[in-house]
């Protein structure tokens, strides 16, 4: 598993202390611009010259955010909005914060207004995905996305440059798909594979694709240690606290599976690379993937949900919510009612970054406890109603 | 729990609540005459529901009106118990509450037919719209208006504008589906005409509290939007506030005021605490009167339309009111807000239960305060969860606050 360890290392370095800091100083010719939120065409970043960096959270105390926001505020906006007060976004030369939940929407200026980071853009993404007049607005943002990011930077944003990145990213994507179905063959657990992820979000395409390649080629056939465990899908927005996945499967788990923004809710799939127009292409492609609550309408999620959990052969489903994430909340009862009805023990966790582990610690292990009780009695996943 | 008792300080005001109960008890026998019922997020395209035949009711109305009568803590008692954490936003809970516990207060809400939540000011309208949505095996239409910028003559960019638009012609031919009838532009005219002159009466009241003293009150205003929101459009709404309107202006020609002694000029940003409507004479009797509520003058309600373009004049409403407007649009008219009328201190409510007010009207109450050196009062509470209602420490901030105007004058 040498390979492995590389991309943990490289996660490490990553998200240390210096987060983002330490990513530059490795890899210091590379010029990076933040973003938020899968919304945001990573494409478009590339083609201009940057490398896409996703902002997280942070698991350390928030003395500085508080001051410009609520108390009712999720951990991935004040996470992030600390790192970004405490400087460890200053190697930024932009920042692309996109209108999709309600707390992002209002986020945007508050960034603008105390962060060192000069260049900020507020990308507008329609909430309705059903519609072309959708599409149409997106794209008309994206277009003046792309004047600004080309004012910027200087450089030429055309056709050539915007296909040439989907390319790329069409081969990353490619791999964390792999990647992700090697949990569902356990021979990659829930957390290396959220480590690897998290890798991609802040790297450079090509350092990162080869890497992933690496490790892929060098996966074991078969992980004896992996084997016989209780079989998770995980969702919910944000999980940028990685030790809330090691938690389960420390406990016995296996995450072979997930509806996460920072997961396959992130992966767009591939995208045509030969396009005449690019943008257009991109519109479609970011608006018709698997939907954030926060999009209308919400059906295409939750069947993709169940589909992911029958492909998977999970055991149970685990509902990692972070707290005041509203759209994610409002949708959890019936969720949880049609993941039941379908068969599943159902988990319901509301979770932030400081959410101390041992709280979590006693309902994942009843909730662990149950299920591999009732997967050695030998139910099936459709089989009983209203569990 | 009976309702404390508000001061009014209008003749005229006094009328609402004859007004609210004929309200309650018409849509009930609209429902009854098999009139279609339409179920709305309250900042919504109300002159053509009322152009096509449809009978708006708004859920957020209804929850403020619980939460006046104090029994809202029951109805989001059922929500939670259904599985909607506390959370959420308590207008949603105490909706849901109502639904579930058939709540009878005015009657209740008669059932939709069709139900429309607009996406001009939060995401939780849709979220909670596609709950009803499910409830009542019912169509749901979403008007997506996203968030954007003004030009100098505040209007919204052409493409938002043109998505906004394109919405509007589909909602109609729903709207058709359902009624079987087809839109008349002549009735839409109509009743773009009658919204045009309620919202020129409610920018005339509001703009005559530039006065000293200001002639209405906060709670006056909160109350009478009541009939901006549900029968703008129609020729009730216009007879009510012209005759607030006539009310107002002969109090400004007498310098009639709300207090004795208006000593402090203050602004509101957004929902009131609709539990705790008496927080606003504890002001008055320290003769500190709110003039100006985001809320209300936010251009929320309250702008002009133009019957020549009719369906371009309400896409526009919903896209240049004050909060769906980038941070720099919003500070520009706040800034004139503020000394036009002559503005001595700013309180904001952080609403606990609502993510999109909670921290714009933070961030935009302290860009005022470090722009302008405004004393800003910050209350943490909620609109319609009184369980975030600290009273010592509220009172305490007011004080606090009191004596800081005082010591500015």
């Amino acid at each position: 598993m040498s390979e492995l360890n590389l991309v943990t290392n490289m996660f490490r370095e990553i998200n240390d202390t210096a987060s983002g800091v330490g990513n530059c100083r490795q890899y210091n010719r590379e010029k990076f611009i933040g973003y938020m939120c899968s919304y945001v065409p990573v494409e478009i970043i590339m083609s201009a010259g940057y490398v896409p960096f996703r902002l997280s959270g942070s698991t350390r105390p928030i003395t500085k955010a508080y001051a410009y926001l609520p108390s009712a505020c999720c951990s991935v906006v004040s996470g992030a909005l600390e790192r970004a007060l405490q400087g460890e976004f200053d190697f930024l030369s932009g920042l692309i914060i996109p209108q999709t939940c309600d707390r992002m929407r209002e986020i945007f200026d508050v960034f603008r207004v105390t962060t060192n980071i000069t260049f900020y853009h507020n990308l507008i993404v329609p909430m309705r995905t059903d519609i072309i007049p959708a599409r149409q607005f997106y794209y008309d943002e994206l277009k003046m996305f792309i004047a600004k990011l080309a004012e910027m930077s200087g450089k030429e944003i055309g056709t050539d440059q915007i296909n040439m990145a989907i390319k790329n990213y069409n081969v990353l994507r490619g791999l964390l798909r792999k990647a992700s179905d090697a949990r569902i063959s356990a021979t990659l657990t829930g957390l290396e594979y959220h480590k690897v992820l998290m890798a991609a979000f802040t790297t450079p395409p090509e350092k990162v694709i080869s890497a992933i390649n690496n490790l892929l080629q060098s996966l074991s056939e078969k992980r004896p240690e992996l084997e016989g465990r209780v079989r998770l899908l995980v969702s919910g927005s944000v999980i940028d606290n990685l030790e809330q996945i090691a938690l389960l499967e420390n406990y016995g788990a296996l995450v072979v599976s997930d509806d996460l923004c920072y997961g396959l809710r992130g992966n767009v799939g591939l995208i045509p690379s030969d396009s005449k127009d690019p943008v257009s292409v991109l519109a479609q492609k970011y608006l018709g993937k698997i939907n954030c609550p926060c999009k209308y309408p919400s059906q295409i999620r939750w069947q993709n949900i169940l589909e992911n959990a029958k492909a998977s052969q999970v055991d149970g489903v685990v509902l990692m919510l972070k707290k005041f994430c509203d759209c994610h909340w409002i949708e959890q009862p019936e969720l949880e009612r049609r993941l039941k009805a379908a068969g599943y023990p159902v988990l319901v966790l509301g979770i932030d970054n400081e959410t101390a582990i041992e709280a979590l610690r006693t309902r994942m292990q009843a909730f662990l406890e149950m299920v591999t009780k009732r997967k050695s009695r030998g139910f099936s996943n459709d089989c009983p109603k209203n569990f | 729990m009976t309702a404390p008792k508000t001061s009014k300080a209008l003749k005229s005001s006094q009328k609402l609540s004859q007004l609210v109960k004929k309200y309650y008890k018409d849509i009930h026998e609209a429902k009854a005459q098999g009139k279609k019922i339409v179920w709305s997020s309250g900042i919504a395209p109300v002159e053509l529901f009322h152009a096509m035949d449809l009978v708006p009711v708004f859920p957020e109305n209804y929850a403020a009106a619980c939460a006046v009568k104090q029994i809202s803590q029951d109805l989001q008692y059922y929500a939670e118990k259904a599985g909607y954490i506390s959370d959420l936003c308590s207008y949603f809970r105490s909706d849901i509450g109502h639904v579930l516990s058939n709540c009878t207060y005015l009657g209740g809400l008669p059932k939709p037919d069709l139900l429309v939540a607009s996406r001009n000011l939060c995401t939780t309208h849709v979220k909670w719209f596609e709950v009803l949505s499910r409830y009542f095996n019912c169509p749901l239409f979403v008007w997506d208006l996203p968030f954007g910028t003004l030009n100098k003559k505040f209007a919204p960019e052409f493409h938002r504008l043109e998505y906004a638009i394109s919405q509007l012609h589909e909602l109609i031919k729903v709207i058709e589906n359902i009624t079987h009838c087809e839109l008349n532009t002549w009735r839409l005219q109509e009743a773009i005409f009658l919204g045009d002159e309620a919202a020129r009466l409610w920018i005339e009241i509001n703009e005559s509290r530039k006065n000293r003293p200001a002639p209405i009150s906060c709670t006056d205003m909160l109350g009478n939007l009541f009939v901006l929101v549900t029968l703008s459009g129609t020729p009730i709404a216009v007879e009510f506030l012209r005759e607030v309107a006539k009310e107002v202006n002969n109090r400004v020609s007498n310098k009639i005021g709300i207090v004795s002694q208006e000593r402090f000029r203050l602004l509101w940003d957004v929902m009131p605490l609709w539990h705790h409507m008496e927080l606003f004479d504890r002001f008055q009797s320290a003769g500190a009167v709110f003039v100006v509520e985001l809320y209300n003058y936010g251009r929320v309600w309250g702008q002009r339309l133009d019957c020549a373009q009719p369906l371009e004049s309400l896409a526009k409403r919903h896209l240049t009111h004050m909060f769906n407007i980038d941070m720099d649009s919003r500070v520009k008219l706040l800034r004139e807000i503020l000394r036009e009328f002559q503005i001595d201190g700013y309180v904001n409510h952080v609403i606990r239960s609502c993510n999109v007010l909670n921290g714009s009207t933070l961030h935009l109450a302290n860009k005022m305060k470090k722009e302008l050196g405004i004393p800003t009062l910050t209350l943490e509470s909620d609109h319609c969860d009184s369980r975030a209602f600290a009273p010592a420490m509220i009172e305490n901030r007011i004080q606090a606050f009191l004596e800081l105007l005082e010591a500015n004058q």
